[in-house]
């Protein structure tokens, strides 16, 4: 007892660096990631507010679009929903950007600049990419919900009201946005450069997934495409009015008065509980790889 | 392994390591101790083996075989992955060329390191102040690093190593690509460490750097390490020295006249058996380059003789950097032959187990 009241009687000052020092463990651990999420804000500051500007001028885009249309005769719907909906044809590229930017240099840039050096003997692979990942997600997030606000601000202003409708496809934009965020991690992982993984990632969801799509549609396969990414991205907008049948049978005319007539196939978007699941399983299996070879990569 | 060290000196112990990259030994059976307080040079040609033995300290790359000992809070443990973040607590790190964010300032990022490392956070921004103003860059704390020279960059790669004040720095290759001075601020922080109490590791493959500064110097050729120990017993291993002398002015007679006096003035007092050119005349440097065995009286011997023998002599001096490129050479080529003779050996025995069997 006379010992324990000793020891708490000594000042900070009086004791060595090593009692100082946050001990091990999970206390530190904790701290690594809070420090490295804190450090990932400061440095992609930048970033983010070049984000929020392409969130912006994005809406901007859309708002003078309508200004326009009206300006020429065009109704504007009554539906306040109907009109969120509209601003939301590009939401799937305002996250594929923003996902793309923070994540392309989440794990390339350290072999790239070859700053791991400098990193890995302080803090260990795990802890520094859970900090990374949280911390530019914050900032995908914000960047996605803040488009998300402009339009919800425009349709307060003109319908005096916001449909609740629109928190529900802001939580799938958000689940989407992670999901991408870790498909560019993975491709991170393993690439040389921060572009490259920037850019393969922009080409493969563009190009790769929407060929995969159209080849999907001709074959006639009915199987629901979990495996294709950007699927998950139709439920965002889905959202606003889901359908019955989510597979459809577009019957297709070809050639002069149809003489010859083709049947594409489609699921329009996968249902609450599949996006849930496929969004989590894409997720952690990408970040699972990314990892495993984050740990395997050695700074030459 | 020096034996005449107390254990309890031994602050980084390096026990029969070997690291192997499938068929290529990269590090073949290391044995070293780092003691307390002291600058151990590791010298080595690029591709020795140098960074990969440092990068098994910092547990970036464990051994194939073999154990890395770190001293942590006075025991001398040795290092695993349960105790890693403990014992790398006390050695600072600086691998190969730094580079930084560029989009970040020293005090940031230093702050960074510091707290990672577990650093006091209320006593982080004061000891992040005291060391930039220990490199002289105080004005440059809040400034962008991707404005930085190179010799800046390094400044600031040698601080971080110990930002969060570790007993052990680690610096992997600190001059590489500086100019000379750059160079000279490395050296003098190197020796400012030693001051401090700190026991410092570091590797070059330059052969001055790591005379100027190292207590010890331990030197690793194809993965092997071929020597290990001061300057003044690798001397008298290698038995022989080099004196460099520089008279007031050439004879008349020419370089060659003045090399057959001298070998008659001190041609006793080297202590070498076998002598042929031990004196040559470096016509760029205008300096006599004269061998003897190392031996502090024969050194004096020479020094005396000369001087009775009324030789103008403006500079009498035993370089360290001279010395240790000769034994360097020296080393490096016996470790050259003895690995060429292992692989010969490993050629014809197979040669003829093969005879036996036809």
């Amino acid at each position: 007892m006379a010992e324990l009241q000793t020891q708490t009687h000594i000042q900070p000052e009086e004791m060595s660096l090593t009692e100082q020092r946050t001990k091990i463990g999970t206390k530190r651990s904790y701290l690594q990631i809070e420090k490295t999420i804190k450090f990932e804000f400061l440095r992609n500051g930048k970033k983010m507010v070049s984000m929020l500007i392409m969130s912006f001028l994005i809406f901007a885009l859309f708002l003078i679009i309508e200004i326009i249309d009206e300006s020429n005769g065009a109704i504007p719907t009554e539906d306040p929903a109907e009109y969120f909906e509209g601003y939301l044809f590009m939401i799937s590229f305002i996250i594929l950007i923003v996902a793309s930017m923070f994540g392309g240099s989440m794990i390339a840039e350290d072999f790239e600049k070859n700053t791991g050096n400098l990193l890995f003997p302080k803090i260990t692979k795990d802890r520094l990419l859970f900090g990374r990942i949280v911390a530019r997600y914050i900032y995908s997030a914000l960047a996605v919900s803040f488009y998300y606000v402009l339009v919800a601000i425009a349709t307060f202003i003109k319908y005096d009201g916001i449909p609740k409708v629109i928190w529900g496809s802001l939580g799938w934009s958000l689940l989407y946005t992670f999901a991408l965020l870790s498909f560019v991690t993975l491709f991170s992982s393993f690439m040389k450069r921060s572009s490259s993984a920037t850019i393969y990632t922009i080409l493969i969801v563009l190009i790769v997934f929407q060929l995969l799509t159209m080849i999907l549609m001709v074959t006639g396969v009915t199987i629901e495409p979990f495996f294709m990414l950007t699927y998950y991205s139709n439920i965002i907008t889905s959202w606003f009015h889901m359908p019955e049948e989510r597979f459809m049978e577009i019957p297709f005319h070809r050639g002069p008065e149809g003489v010859s007539e083709n049947t594409f196939y489609s699921w329009i978007t996968p249902d609450a509980t599949g996006a849930i699941i496929g969004m989590l399983v894409w997720s952690v299996i990408c970040l699972a790889i990314a990892y495993l070879v984050f740990r395997r990569r050695q700074n030459k | 392994m020096s034996k005449n060290s107390k254990n309890t000196d031994v602050y980084v112990r390096f026990k029969n390591v070997t690291k192997k990259f499938g068929n290529f030994t990269a590090v073949s059976n290391v044995n070293l101790d780092i003691h307390k307080g002291e600058i151990l040079g590791f010298l080595g040609p690029n591709g020795a083996g140098k960074s990969t033995t440092m990068k098994m300290m910092a547990y970036l790359l464990r051994p194939t075989e073999g154990e890395v000992w770190i001293r942590g809070n006075g025991e001398l443990e040795k290092l695993t992955s349960k105790n890693k973040d403990y014992l790398l607590d006390n050695i600072g790190f600086l691998i190969e060329n730094p580079f930084f964010y560029a989009n970040m300032t020293p005090r940031e990022t230093l702050s960074y390191f510091g707290e990672l490392k577990g650093y006091p956070q209320s006593k982080i921004n004061q000891r992040v102040e005291e060391i930039v103003e220990m490199v002289g860059m105080s004005e440059w704390i809040d400034k962008k690093i991707g404005t930085f020279s190179k010799g800046m960059r390094q400044k600031i790669g040698v601080i971080s190593a110990i930002v969060h004040d570790p007993d052990i720095i680690v610096l992997d290759e600190p001059h590489t690509g500086l100019d000379p001075t750059a160079r000279k601020m490395v050296r003098e922080f190197i020796l400012k460490l030693k001051d401090m109490g700190k026991t410092v590791f570091f590797s070059s493959h330059l052969l001055y750097e790591v005379s100027e500064v190292a207590d010890r110097v331990a030197m690793i050729s194809n993965g092997e390490i071929i020597a290990c120990d001061t300057l003044e017993k690798l001397e008298s291993m290698a038995k022989k020295s080099e004196i460099q002398l520089e008279l007031l002015e050439i004879p008349e007679n020419g370089a060659d006249d003045m090399v057959k006096r001298l070998d008659q003035i001190i041609g006793s007092h080297t202590g070498l058996e076998n002598k042929p050119d031990y004196i040559k005349f470096n016509p760029d440097t205008e300096i006599f380059e004269i061998l003897f065995n190392g031996d502090p009286k024969n050194q004096l011997e020479i020094f005396k003789s000369l001087f009775s023998a009324g030789i103008d002599v403006i500079e009498f001096s035993v370089p360290k950097a001279g010395l240790l490129e000769d034994l360097y050479l020296k080393f490096m080529s016996e470790s050259k032959e003895k690995v060429a003779e292992s692989l010969h050996k490993r050629e014809i025995e197979p040669k003829q187990k093969g005879e036996i069997t036809v």
